[in-house]
């Protein structure tokens, strides 16, 4: 029976080293993702997914618990990543206009599929990139929400625990979130 | 109910967020609001679209992790600054012994006695004393003794000395004064003499000789009373 998150941080508090490991494991792939589709920029994701997990273990005496592993993971990440977009070096612009005037640099080898035919490849690339720019694109209070919900399957009252706000508000974000990204994905077709 | 509840609604749905009464509620509102409908199928295409964004996956480094979480070694300074409480008592003291020896250089007696550490300036160090030199130094001492109580009883007679001078010279003034009052008696009587014999001198040349022999009578008389005097003042 795998051991729960929560069982796993217990362990680590004792020093085992190998519940860190199993833990980055489970964990690695859903935090890039989620610090990718947060920065928009994979060098700097895979480098904030390490900072997190280098702050999970240096904090994980602070970790009670009564806590949800996720929970406590998202936030780190959420924190770090919002920080890390402030800082005058990784200033973005998100503005629509200028999202609806980036084009796609390249190929991406990540999105490739051997098996498809090199049209296929290059719309799927654009497409990929495309959605991925609009979510770039919405202000960081709406995009975390978007993000949370539809890409990390959290419920409404797990994101609202995270960003410690009121579920409420994060319905409401999500509302006005998905009306932009509407509106954005609707103006390229 | 206005439509900002039931697009909360809609997107709780469209996340299998909502309660099946909810449900019937919504959907009855859908079928009276186009523009809610609408956002509806905007937001299921909003999905599909967003759907469309796969998950990448890149390994994580393990082998950097833990290179990155193991700690790294110290710097030589701050390994040094382990060390800090051993350093410091080395400073101390090599500075106290640097110190005690300048003391002891220019001259300061440096004993650890009973009391603790002292200190003694401008006394000279003495040295390690034999039995013979113990015996030595107790002459020396019982020596330095007698100086003392010869030296006190010099001081006593010095004092009584001058006492003594001090009445002698009382007593010298006294004579003096008495002495010059005999003379200042002896003076006058002189001169009541010599006028006595003046005029005996006088009576002489006139006289007869049993009025001479009388007359040498008194002078005789007067010079062995004179003479009597002189000797009775001078004793």
């Amino acid at each position: 029976m795998e051991k729960s998150d929560e069982a796993l941080m217990h362990q680590l508090q004792m020093g085992d080293l190998r519940s860190f490991d199993t833990l980055v494991k489970r964990w690695e792939k859903r935090l890039l993702n989620y610090c990718y589709r947060m920065v928009n920029d994979i060098a700097l994701a895979e480098d904030l997914r390490q900072e997190v997990f280098l702050r999970i273990y240096r904090s994980a005496k602070m970790f009670r618990a009564r806590a949800k592993f996720s929970t406590w993971m998202y936030r780190i990440a959420t924190n770090l990543c919002i920080n890390t977009l402030a800082k005058p070096g990784h200033w973005k612009e998100t503005s629509v206009a200028v999202y609806l005037e980036s084009e796609s640099e390249g190929l991406d080898d990540r999105l490739i599929d051997p098996s498809d035919q090199p049209d296929e490849v290059v719309v799927k690339k654009e497409i990929e990139d495309r959605i991925r720019s609009a979510v770039a694109c919405l202000p960081e209070d709406l995009r975390v929400v978007v993000i949370m919900r539809h890409y990390h399957d959290m419920k409404f009252r797990e994101i609202a625990e995270i960003l410690d706000r009121p579920t409420s508000t994060v319905k409401s974000r999500m509302v006005a979130g998905m009306e932009r990204l509407s509106k954005m994905l609707s103006k390229q077709e | 109910m206005d439509c900002r509840f039931f697009r909360e609604q809609i997107v709780l749905e469209g996340y299998d967020e909502l309660d099946a009464e909810a449900k019937k509620s919504l959907e009855a509102h859908l079928q009276t609001c186009r523009e809610c409908e609408q956002f509806q199928l905007n937001l299921t295409e909003t999905q599909q679209a967003l759907d469309q964004s796969t998950e990448v996956d890149r390994p994580i480094d393990i082998a950097a992790l833990h290179k990155a979480i193991r700690p790294k070694p110290l710097p030589w300074w701050s390994r040094l600054s382990a060390w800090r409480w051993l350093a410091w008592g080395t400073a101390v003291c090599l500075i106290l012994v640097v110190g005690l020896s300048a003391l002891a250089w220019i001259g300061v007696d440096i004993k650890w006695e009973d009391r603790g550490l002292t200190l003694r300036i401008g006394q000279e160090v003495v040295p390690e004393i034999t039995e013979q030199e113990l015996v030595r130094l107790l002459e020396v001492e019982r020596h330095a003794t007698q100086a003392e109580l010869v030296k006190q009883l010099q001081g006593a007679l010095d004092e009584f000395s001058e006492q003594l001078q001090f009445h002698l010279d009382e007593r010298q003034k006294q004579a003096d004064a008495q002495l010059a009052l005999i003379y200042q008696g002896l003076q006058s009587q002189r001169v009541q003499d010599l006028e006595l014999i003046r005029q005996e001198l006088q009576h002489l040349a006139g006289a007869t000789e049993a009025e001479f022999l009388e007359s040498q009578r008194v002078l005789e008389f007067i010079l062995a009373s004179h003479v009597s005097g002189i000797q009775q003042n001078t004793k």
